[in-house]
């Protein structure tokens, strides 16, 4: 490839006609609609108008703060609480000139490049940015609707399910059953429900001693499971059971008037379920086909464009990403990754090479974690792993520790990034 | 070369390349040169080490702020990355990479970037 001291001679040796003329301006006008106030369309947002200031960037969240879903098991035990994991995305408009607009986004037409929100308002917009989560599909699992949410809340969006949780392992007798129902990938997070297990059984452990917790699996393996497996037989023997698929461990359905989560084979009255239901990607990335009616939403990897409407980029957890993870971390970097292709397309020049990894942390106990990490190409924009790895499974505990350290500071500057 | 001097030997009407350069094509060099400056996301590869700071730079640094902190000014237990000279960033990643430093995800992450990336972070937090 050339470099740049071999172009300037090049240029410097050719003959003054013909040279192309260069404009030095480094601002385009156009209009960006980015819908999602989360990790991935507030870090879009603002690193937009950091590529390139001249960009009218509209950010569109449906509620004023945004809780997050990192460190969100640790408030369910006590070790946080929900106001230190809510971000405002007032710093976007100030020091960034983010567009804050708050509404519910609700449909899209792609040929007009309109987007309509709840209150009627419609954005027009050159290029839109969907990052708008996940959507729980209600009735799955038979029975599991929002009202059945209110007795066995799924507390995988954080906030008032969040709390409900917490209220219900708060108030459950010593000596009672926790069950923790886990669906097929791909669902947000995938190594959450093993963190959320590991830090109910400490606070059982402490607590309500005399009480179990049932992991009951749809699948068969999950990330980092070794490791998870050999902490659970130390830390929590016989209060924390993981039951996979292949023994019964798939939740088939719920009766939440008469407090019954199903498998295939057994009936569980738990004194506290939480039923992490199957997901899709949000609704409005569901509209206009752009999920071509699988749930998760076709992209491609250089510039997370869709593959069904060019100018509607779909990123975070409701992109069909893999295999990247749908975590926060993935959400940052790919929201970064299409701000930069935006930038560039609107410019007229080629999309630069994605940047993509992704680091996931998990607390096994309050002062124990261990992580998952991977850095990601693009080939025909198509993602593929070019490294990857895990904490060791003869790790000493200070690693451990400096993980569970090292797990905290992430979150401290992964929420600097994206909302500061 | 870095490019004070540069400028200076282009100033000074000096060789550049093989030839010497004519003053009007010498102001298009120039203009080019700052261009570069402006858009340093044209394809172009990473010249000498700890060169001029690049897009794939910015773009790589961007990553590694989701954990090291906005500009490299880390919060907490995980080292920041400010104030690190190019020579020790680009001496930490090479062990991270060959197995000569051990570490939590860092061997991982630099198992995963090619040469010229590494170089182009260090640039990036070298100038930044």
């Amino acid at each position: 490839m050339l470099t740049r001291r071999q172009l300037l001679s090049t240029v410097a040796s050719l003959p003054l006609a013909g040279l192309p003329r260069c404009r030095a301006s480094a601002k385009t006008s156009a209009r960006v609609v980015v819908a999602g106030g989360g990790f991935g369309g507030s870090t879009c947002a603002k690193y937009l108008r950091q590529a390139d200031p001249g960009l009218e960037v509209s950010l569109v969240t449906a509620e004023e703060w945004f809780i997050s879903c990192p460190f969100s098991n640790a408030a369910l035990v006590g070790l946080r609480d929900l106001a230190s994991l809510t971000y405002s995305h007032h710093a976007l408009q100030e020091r960034y000139g983010v567009r804050l607009i708050h509404g519910q986004a609700t449909r899209l037409d792609p040929a007009r490049h309109r987007l309509w929100l709840a209150d009627g308002q419609t954005l027009a917009y050159d290029k839109l940015v969907l990052s708008p989560g996940i959507g729980l599909r209600w009735g799955v699992l038979e029975g599991y609707d929002r009202a059945a949410a209110e007795v066995f809340p799924h507390a995988w969006q954080a906030g008032p399910q969040t709390l409900l949780l917490r209220r219900q392992l708060q108030t459950m007798p010593d000596g009672g059953l926790v069950v923790i129902s886990v669906p097929e990938t791909p669902y947000r997070c995938p190594p959450g429900p093993y963190e959320r297990a590991s830090l109910i059984a400490h606070y059982l452990t402490r607590a309500k001693p005399n009480s179990k917790l049932l992991i009951l699996d749809a699948k068969d393996s999950f990330t980092k499971d070794t490791l998870f497996l050999a902490a659970w037989q130390r830390f929590y023997p016989g209060l924390l059971e993981w039951v996979p698929a292949a023994q019964g461990g798939r939740v088939i359905g719920v009766d939440s008037r008469a407090g019954v989560v199903r498998t295939e084979f057994e009936e569980y009255k738990p004194a506290v379920a939480n039923i992490i239901a199957p997901q899709q990607a949000a609704a409005i990335a569901r509209t206009a086909g752009l999920d071509r009616g699988t749930g998760w939403c076709p992209i491609k990897g250089r510039s997370f464009a869709s593959t069904v409407h060019p100018d509607v980029h779909i990123i975070g957890d409701a992109a069909l990403a893999n295999p990247m993870p749908k975590s926060a971390f993935s959400a940052n970097v790919q929201a970064k990754a299409c701000a930069l292709a935006i930038v560039a397309q609107l410019r007229g020049k080629p999309r630069p090479e994605p940047v993509l990894m992704n680091t996931c942390y998990s607390l096994v106990a309050p002062d124990y974690a261990i992580s998952i990490t991977a850095v990601y190409r693009v080939e025909n924009n198509t993602i593929a792993p070019s490294s990857s790895g895990t904490s060791p499974l003869d790790a000493p505990d200070a690693i451990r520790a400096l993980e569970a350290e090292y797990a905290r500071s992430w979150y401290a500057n992964i929420t600097a990034d994206t909302f500061g | 070369m870095d490019r004070r001097r540069r400028h200076h030997h282009l100033r000074a009407g000096r060789h550049y390349g093989q030839r010497v350069t004519p003053l009007p094509v010498l102001c298009l060099v120039l203009i080019l040169d700052l261009f570069l400056d402006l858009f340093p996301g044209l394809p172009l590869a990473s010249s000498a080490s700890a060169g001029p700071p690049s897009a794939r730079g910015e773009a790589l640094a961007a990553a590694c702020v989701v954990c090291h902190g906005p500009e490299g000014r880390s919060q907490g237990a995980i080292p920041g990355l400010d104030g690190l000279s190019a020579d020790a960033f680009r001496q930490a990643m090479q062990a991270f990479r060959t197995g000569g430093r051990g570490g939590t995800v860092m061997p991982s992450i630099a198992r995963g970037l090619a040469a010229a990336d590494i170089e182009a972070v260090a640039a990036h937090f070298t100038k930044s």
